[in-house]
């Protein structure tokens, strides 16, 4: 029971100085980028190119100093980056040749990153398991990421630049309530490491749902229910800044669904809607299409039905508060961050990574080719490496199709203009698992 | 009226009769089949084939094309189908097939067999003669076998019942009913729905009920076993003749293919490329032996290989997480230091995968798998130092999740010289497999070839054995 909410979430001291990789060259070199300011503002496409190409040689050679049972000399050779199985790499390796390194996420389900773990994270207690919900079929259980207390310090600092660079501005003071149990920032990674990243800023952080008592077969996801206390009490605050959190289907649920009396009883029990944000107020939104009904088609849908209902402002006359949509995956250590937008906005919702993140476009699902000049526009396939993820080599195929989006350096955003440090994409969706017409197994 | 439905409970609802009122019909259409000349139907079907390239005919098949790439056939394969359904129906194939040494003599037409009284000795004659009601049960991915087992009994004398595939059975049942010959008169559908609680509950009457002589099953694992296990209940305990899932394997001799690369990589590639390597017979994996003993990789090989199938390359429909198993499986094999080979024009759409001494896949889980039946264009090479080490890799092939349902070897594409071949054909015996065979007969089935080991004639047919010194006149 370390954790700071209810005894729950990642703790407080990370006590990385007790974590051996601590003091390894590569950590340090992650250290001093992370700490010459926010690079997300000042870093042009040719810097984060130049930074994440200055990182790939040290990236891969701390997989091999802190290589357990010497998984990473095997898998760099057997996948064509080093010239043998004691770790020596080639010479001339580029940043699209970490699509060599990738893992598929259901590689991640059940035990499938223990092996890939590094000498520090094994059987380590110094970290945290995120997992996601498990509900896709025929599956070996839900995506399972340890990720250690070291990781964890330096998410502190990403996730942070990330969400100061969307807003446009350092966050180190409000409120924010996320549409969450305190039970879920044990395992469910946008809770832990949202609510992490505001509480270590100085944020008062709550939560707007609980876990109710029930039958031991129930899952916690069927147990969950609105924490109306909580809810009442951040609604009600007089604060200027307040960070609303929530996913599409919490805000479905809480102002779209109900009608009639119960609407009513909405209303009564939560003194809402309308939620008044105070005049900094956002509202943060995740989760993409999870549970919500077939007739919402994008989440651009709840948020233009709630938007005169989320208020930057303590009255009726202030504006829709400003909506950033966020795509967090388990097997992401890093989110990518949307930018503040009028919840009326056609604008597509742009979705940008930390320059830590190196983000490739592919060609698609049967030639995972790294696309040099992406189309705007056009749909691809997505894969990440998070060169701050220290527990394992996380390159990712997550299973998600984006669309390229013009590449400025600078954009505008409903809260002023903002420098772009790497090309961001728009989330198209998720592989489509129909498998159509199939020839079908039969003799001939 | 046939009288097998003397047990049956009255206050069961279901009833076969209601749904399908030909069935009273198929005993006296059995009487009217075996009265009829066995040559006037073989002719009768050899006529077929002259239809089929007149106009009419050519309308009948561009309307079964139609009708399968509507339902969702790849076309080239659906092109390739219809080319050969003539040649079932041309007098030669149906001159070897019943005038098959192969067969036996005993069932060749040689002596006039199936109309007349063979006489062998002083004491003993006999008549080929139809079983009588053969159930045809066909699946869904192909036509041509199950257009075979309907032609055939007809021809044998047999009145045929179809149970077919939602998918394709309009489509067997238009070639049937639209080709000039009497055929169709006896032969019946049922079209019955597995998923329909209600047509599977008529489905399984007609089997434990109805007194079939034989069932032909060309069907997978699930249809197997549910034809299996019902038809056990039937009292006239019909023979179940099942054409299970099987696949081909190909080994190759290395010193062959070092003089012959370009003739072993393109009749491979073809072989592969066929039908998207669906059929029982098309390789799913291969071995090449080394018998240089100079330990170098065959590495010009598989760039060939790729190459020409890059050459033949068809596009089958993309089925995205397909494809992202597949890449699981490729950078599986990787990691278990296989060499994945893959087309720099298609991607993973063609996937070769140069292993050594054993199969990289016997460890790889099934949620990791993608299923023989969505692969198309994925080989993997397995390279051996001695032919002996052979036999246990195959019979392990059926055993991993790569070949989950797969019952065996079907069939055996060999290159290698005279001496080599000699081995494989041993080889055969052992592992059970059913055909030996070069690269043109992947896809084609040569007209006196049983049919994994059986011949449909004999299937469809017994001997009445005339014994004794009493005199008989020809029945006529």
């Amino acid at each position: 029971m370390a954790g700071p909410f209810s005894g729950y979430g990642i703790e407080p001291d990370l006590r990385i100085e007790n974590i051996p990789t601590s003091t390894d060259p590569y950590y340090q070199a992650l250290r001093d980028v992370l700490s010459s300011g926010n690079i997300l503002e000042t870093y042009s496409f040719e810097d984060t190119t130049k930074l994440q190409q200055r990182l790939l040689y040290p990236y891969l050679e701390y997989f091999i100093r802190n290589d357990n049972n010497d998984y990473y000399k095997n898998l760099f050779y057997n996948r064509g980056i080093a010239k043998n199985k004691k770790g020596e790499l080639k010479s001339d390796l580029q940043l699209h040749d970490l699509i060599k390194l990738r893992t598929h996420s259901d590689d991640l389900r059940g035990d499938g990153q223990k092996d890939r773990l590094v000498k520090h994270a094994v059987g380590s207690d110094a970290g945290m398991f995120f997992k996601s919900s498990g509900t896709t079929v025929g599956t070996t259980g839900p995506v399972d990421v340890f990720r250690s207390n070291l990781t964890l310090s330096l998410s502190r600092l990403t996730n942070g630049n990330l969400i100061d660079w969307s807003i446009g501005k350092k966050i180190d003071h409000g409120e924010c309530l996320f549409h969450m149990a305190p039970e879920m920032t044990d395992f469910l990674a946008f809770a832990a490491i949202g609510s992490d990243f505001l509480r270590h800023r100085g944020l008062d952080v709550s939560f707007g749902a609980k876990v109710n008592s029930g039958p031991a077969d129930t899952t916690i996801w069927q147990r969950i229910g609105p924490d109306i206390g909580e809810m009442r009490k951040f609604f009600s605050s007089p604060s200027d800044t307040k960070y609303f959190i929530a996913s599409g289907v919490g805000l479905y649920k809480m102002f779209m669904e109900p009608v009639g009396l119960r609407k009513f009883g909405m209303k009564l029990m939560l003194n809402a809607p309308p939620v008044y944000l105070g005049k900094d107020g956002v509202l943060m939104i995740g989760g993409g299409l999870k549970r919500l009904p077939e007739e919402i088609t994008s989440l651009s849908q709840v948020v233009q039905a709630t938007g005169e209902n989320i208020i930057a402002g303590d009255n009726r006359n202030g504006d829709p508060a400003p909506v950033i949509d966020m795509l967090g995956l388990t097997e992401s250590i890093n989110v990518f961050i949307g930018i503040p937008t009028s919840p009326f906005s056609d604008e597509p919702w742009v979705k940008y990574p930390h320059p830590l993140t190196y983000v490739a476009l592919l060609n698609s699902p049967n030639d995972l080719t790294p696309v040099e000049n992406p189309e705007p526009g056009k749909e691809y396939l997505m894969f990440y490496v998070n060169l701050m993820t220290l527990d394992y080599v996380e390159a990712i195929v997550p299973g998600d199709f984006v669309l390229a989006s013009e590449a400025k350096g600078t954009i505008t955003t409903a809260l002023g203009d903002r420098n772009v440090a790497q090309p961001g994409f728009i989330y198209s969706r998720r592989a489509e698992q129909n498998e159509g017409f199939k020839i079908r197994e039969g003799c001939g | 009226m046939i009288g097998f439905f003397k047990g049956r409970k009255q206050e069961e609802p279901i009833d076969i009769r209601n749904r399908f009122n030909w069935i009273d019909e198929l005993e006296n259409q059995k009487l009217d089949l075996s009265g009829q000349d066995f040559e006037a139907r073989l002719t009768e079907i050899k006529s077929v084939h002259p239809f089929l390239k007149s106009e009419d005919g050519q309308r009948l098949i561009q309307s079964l094309y139609d009708d399968m790439i509507g339902i969702g056939f790849p076309e080239e394969s659906t092109k390739i189908e219809l080319d050969l359904l003539s040649e079932i129906f041309s007098p030669e194939t149906l001159d070897l097939m019943f005038f098959n040494p192969s067969n036996g003599l005993g069932n060749s037409f040689h002596e006039g067999q199936f109309q007349d009284l063979v006489e062998v000795d002083q004491s003993y004659s006999y008549l080929v003669v139809p079983k009588g009601l053969i159930l045809v049960v066909g699946s869904s991915n192909t036509i041509l076998p199950v257009i075979t087992s309907i032609v055939l009994s007809y021809i044998c004398g047999n009145v045929t019942v179809c149970q077919l595939s939602k998918l394709n059975g309009g489509v067997i049942s238009k070639f049937i009913d639209g080709m000039p010959s009497r055929c169709s008169a006896y032969t019946h559908y049922t079209g019955l729905d597995h998923a329909d609680p209600v047509d599977v509950g008529i489905l399984k009457q007609a089997l434990i009920e109805v007194p079939w002589n034989v069932i032909n099953v060309w069907g997978g694992e699930d249809a197997n076993n549910f034809y299996f296990r019902n038809v056990a209940e039937n009292p006239a305990r019909p023979r179940v003749l099942n054409m299970e899932p099987l696949t081909g394997i190909v080994i190759i001799q290395k010193s062959f293919l070092q003089n012959n690369q370009n003739k072993v990589s393109a009749d491979l590639a073809r072989s592969i490329c066929e039908m998207g390597q669906q059929l029982c017979s098309s390789p799913t994996e291969g071995y090449i032996v080394d018998d240089c003993d100079r330990g170098d990789e065959a590495d010009a090989f598989f760039t060939d290989l790729i190459d020409d199938l890059e050459r033949r390359f068809v596009d089958f429909e993309n089925f995205e997480t397909s494809y992202f198993k597949l890449d699981r499986m490729l950078t599986f094999a990787q990691d278990h230091q296989s060499r994945v080979h893959l087309s720099k024009k298609y991607g993973n759409k063609i996937s070769v995968i140069q292993s050594k001494d054993q199969s990289v896949f016997e460890y790889l889980d099934d949620t990791q798998s993608v299923s023989i039946h969505e692969r198309r264009n994925f080989l993997e090479l397995i390279e051996v130092g001695s032919f002996a080490s052979l036999l246990g890799l195959i019979r392990r092939v059926g055993q991993k999740h790569t070949h989950r349902e797969i019952k065996k070897v079907q069939t055996i594409l060999v290159f290698g010289d005279q001496g080599f071949n000699t081995e494989v054909l041993r080889l055969a015996k052992k592992v059970g497999a059913y055909r030996v065979v070069d690269s043109r007969y992947i896809f084609e089935r040569h007209p006196l070839e049983a049919l994994d080991g059986s011949h449909l004639i004999n299937e469809f047919t017994y001997h009445l054995s005339v014994i004794g010194s009493v005199p008989y006149q020809q029945p006529g």
